[in-house]
């Protein structure tokens, strides 16, 4: 960082306008210039009656959940972040009262790993389930996040509970299960479970469907089985259209098998995430991502001006895509200490390769010793780097 | 132009206050961009309800907008509270949106520091984060204001005499905590006590010669790294941090290899010149992660090379008598001479590849 603008707060300041730097202010000349589309932003007649209910009984639970898991619902259908902090706004004052109830907290913990809060998400959830062991909810979400962060032995006890609960959640209990073992290196003992999984396949609940279909995927790419992946990421993204991550990753394994313009079809999406974003400048070519590198470095500058700690991962990947790897490393472990997935593991171990990072790629190494973790493209990028 | 949006773009609003008048009670000029987005939730305006959100519609609900947004703002100076009011409204385009740009003016009773709060459009929404800045003079300050920090307080300003002080210190201790400046400083005095004759160092003779040459090659070294440190500080030349510290190292292996070559002795002068502006970018990025809010550059920027110019002063007045005194010794020529330059650059050739 350079060091003596930071002495001026110059870099502060900088964080703080130039990063969305300000075009000179306007006044159209047109008055029907449209300024905005607020569809999606506006609240809807069902939040409109619950806002109303909820401005008149601010104290009252049911209310009060009712209005943040609308809010819930609608971040994740829309893609609009929005409302997860204003789904944190109504519980904040609930989930931490004395008395409150699971749902409460439940959907304050959502809110929670929304923002990458893992640790504070979970604590949450550990209290639910020491009080309501049977609560699925929370066990799949606290499997969730273990998974995230690369907890796989605590993700499999959660996992395996679920699995054995039945119910809808049993087939979304297997397919996590396969995860955690996956994570821990038992890949044949996972995709068995996934092959014999009792309930996900045939769910009425295509997210399940799609869950199932994902981490299989995954578990192909990681034995370099990309046509299968591709496959299955595709019909994962068939049934979940919304879901970012199943994009970013079926855009990777394309992009894998050298198919870089149907990868750059994928990404090229109205309101592209930073996540899509930085993989279409990764595989543009000249003034094309530069434009579309520019964008998402604006985005990641804007971010981390207002001290969020969402997307380190993409901004490994963007400094990585713009030739510069020391800071890409440097992002690359601040992710790690958040989230340990596969995209995680890989956008590591290419930027301590690129450094050339001995310490980097050893505590890589260690870790995926100690965890079991297997993945062939890390270890074909430490075995290269290792080599050089 | 209805620009294409971030997705997952959170709340947030950026807030500008100039504090550049010249007389104390002069107003204060402030403006708010805030998103479409959120003013939405706050007040009615897409009349037509077709989810486009048109400057009629914006310039019809002013009055209401007004309303909300004074509402929303409070700023004091010197404790008491400024009357608000919106001088104009406008557009500006902000991570890929069309923000309403409010211009607002706020007429204080009393002088003294600013402070901004108030909700900030923050009560319903936990990530909305108010990204302030503001300009006093040359200086700039800025701010992250959320839901939990709902409040800005302008810095104090630090005299220039309270800063210069403090940066002297500043100085002193970088230097003396910085064991590769320090070491950089050893290997220069080493040899100041030496002459080459025939390939070999021998005790300098008298102690006027020692002077001149050690004020010859500590004055080149400081006027190459005051140079690149005012340079750096200014802003005027930007260097990464890595390659900075990798020089640096690479300056303490090269001074530990020519201290062995007596008959290069006359490459010490251009040595500490020339890496001696690179040490100036390692000041600089040292200096950098100190806080230096509310600090004139000038005070600084003084402070800090008279404390790094005193420091190394300091090392020269405590080693140079010690080595003076043993110039004469067969150990000092065939022992601490060779031994210790080839200690320390081995040091600077170990963080040399720690480095890179």
């Amino acid at each position: 960082m350079g060091g003596p603008a930071r002495l001026l707060a110059l870099l502060a300041v900088a964080a703080a306008t130039s990063v969305a730097a300000a075009s000179d202010r306007f006044v159209p000349a047109d008055p029907e210039f449209v300024v905005a589309n607020v569809r999606q932003a506006m609240p809807d007649e069902e939040l409109r009656g619950l806002l109303a209910g909820w401005h008149s009984h601010p104290d009252d639970e049911s209310v009060s959940v009712a209005l943040a898991g609308a809010f819930i619902t609608r971040a994740r259908t829309l893609r609009e972040p929005r409302y997860f902090g204003r789904a944190e706004a109504v519980l904040a004052p609930l989930a931490v009262r004395p008395g409150a109830g699971a749902t409460a907290r439940r959907l304050y913990a959502q809110a929670l790993q929304y923002r990458h809060a893992f640790a504070a998400a979970e604590v949450l959830l550990d209290t639910i389930l020491r009080e309501t062991p049977r609560d699925s909810e929370a066990r799949l979400l606290r499997a969730s996040i273990r998974l995230v962060r690369g907890d796989f032995p605590g993700a499999r006890g959660d996992c395996a509970q679920l699995a054995a609960g039945g119910g809808e959640a049993a087939g979304i209990g297997f397919t996590c299960l396969a995860e955690a073992l996956a994570g821990s290196g038992q890949l044949d003992r996972a995709r068995t479970l996934l092959d014999n999984a009792p309930g996900a396949r045939n769910s009425a609940n295509s997210s399940a469907r799609a869950y199932l279909l994902a981490t299989r995927a995954e578990l192909r790419e990681r034995n370099r089985d990309l046509s299968g992946a591709i496959a299955d990421y595709g019909a994962a993204l068939t049934l979940n259209p919304n879901d970012d991550s199943i994009r970013a990753a079926l855009a990777d394994a394309l992009a894998a098998r050298g198919d870089v313009r149907p990868a750059l079809q994928l990404l090229d999406i109205e309101k592209p995430s930073v996540a899509l974003l930085v993989r279409s400048a990764a595989l543009a070519r000249g003034a094309g991502r530069d434009e579309l590198g520019a964008r998402a470095a604006a985005w990641l500058d804007l971010e981390a001006a207002r001290g969020d700690a969402v997307h380190y991962r993409e901004a490994a990947m963007l400094a990585l895509v713009m030739g510069n790897p020391t800071v890409a490393l440097q992002a690359a472990r601040r992710n790690f200490e958040i989230q340990r997935e596969l995209p995680d593991v890989r956008v590591l171990a290419r930027a301590a390769a690129a450094t050339g990072d001995i310490a980097a790629l050893k505590s890589l190494r260690q870790w995926l010793d100690d965890t079991g973790f297997r993945d062939s493209v890390t270890i074909s990028i430490l075995d290269a780097a290792a080599r050089s | 132009m209805c620009t294409p949006a971030f997705a997952h773009s959170t709340s947030t609003s950026f807030l500008m206050v100039d504090l550049s008048g010249t007389s104390v009670d002069a107003p204060v000029d402030v403006r708010w961009d805030l998103s479409i987005h959120d003013i939405v939730w706050m007040v009615f305006v897409d009349a037509n309800y077709d989810g486009e959100v048109t400057w009629k519609e914006l310039d019809e609900a002013r009055p209401a907008l007004t309303s909300a947004i004074l509402g929303q703002i409070s700023v004091q100076r010197g404790g008491a509270p400024c009357s608000l009011a919106v001088r104009d409204y406008a557009l500006a385009v902000r991570a890929e949106q069309n923000f309403l740009s409010v211009a607002l003016r706020a007429a204080c009773p009393k002088p003294g520091l600013l402070g901004v709060g108030g909700a900030l459009f923050m009560s319903g929404d936990a990530s909305q984060r108010v990204l302030l800045s503001a300009k006093r003079g040359a200086q700039q300050f800025a701010g992250v204001m959320s839901a939990s920090e709902p409040a800005w307080a302008e810095p104090a300003q630090a005299s220039a005499w309270n800063s210069f002080v403090r940066f002297v210190g500043e100085g002193v201790w970088h230097v003396w905590i910085g064991y590769d400046h320090v070491a950089f400083v050893l290997l220069l005095l080493l040899p100041s006590v030496m002459r080459p004759v025939n390939g070999k160092w021998q005790g300098a003779t008298g102690l006027g010669q020692v002077t001149r040459d050690i004020v010859t090659i500590i004055t080149a070294f400081t006027i190459a790294h005051s140079t690149t440190l005012a340079l750096a500080v200014t802003g005027t030349v930007k260097l990464p941090t890595q390659p900075i510290e990798v020089a640096i190292a690479a300056s303490i292996a090269v001074a530990g290899g020519l201290n062995l070559m007596p008959h290069l002795s006359r490459l010490r002068l251009p040595l500490a010149f020339g890496f001696g502006f690179v040490h100036g970018f390692g000041f600089a990025n040292a200096l950098g992660e100190i806080d230096a809010t509310g600090t004139s550059l000038l005070p600084l920027l003084a402070g800090f090379n008279i404390g790094v110019e005193v420091a190394q002063l300091s090392i020269v007045a405590v080693v140079l008598p010690l080595i003076y005194s043993m110039r004469a010794t067969r150990w000092y020529a065939g022992g601490v001479l060779p031994l210790g330059s080839c200690a320390l650059g081995m040091a600077g050739f170990v963080w040399f590849l720690q480095r890179i």
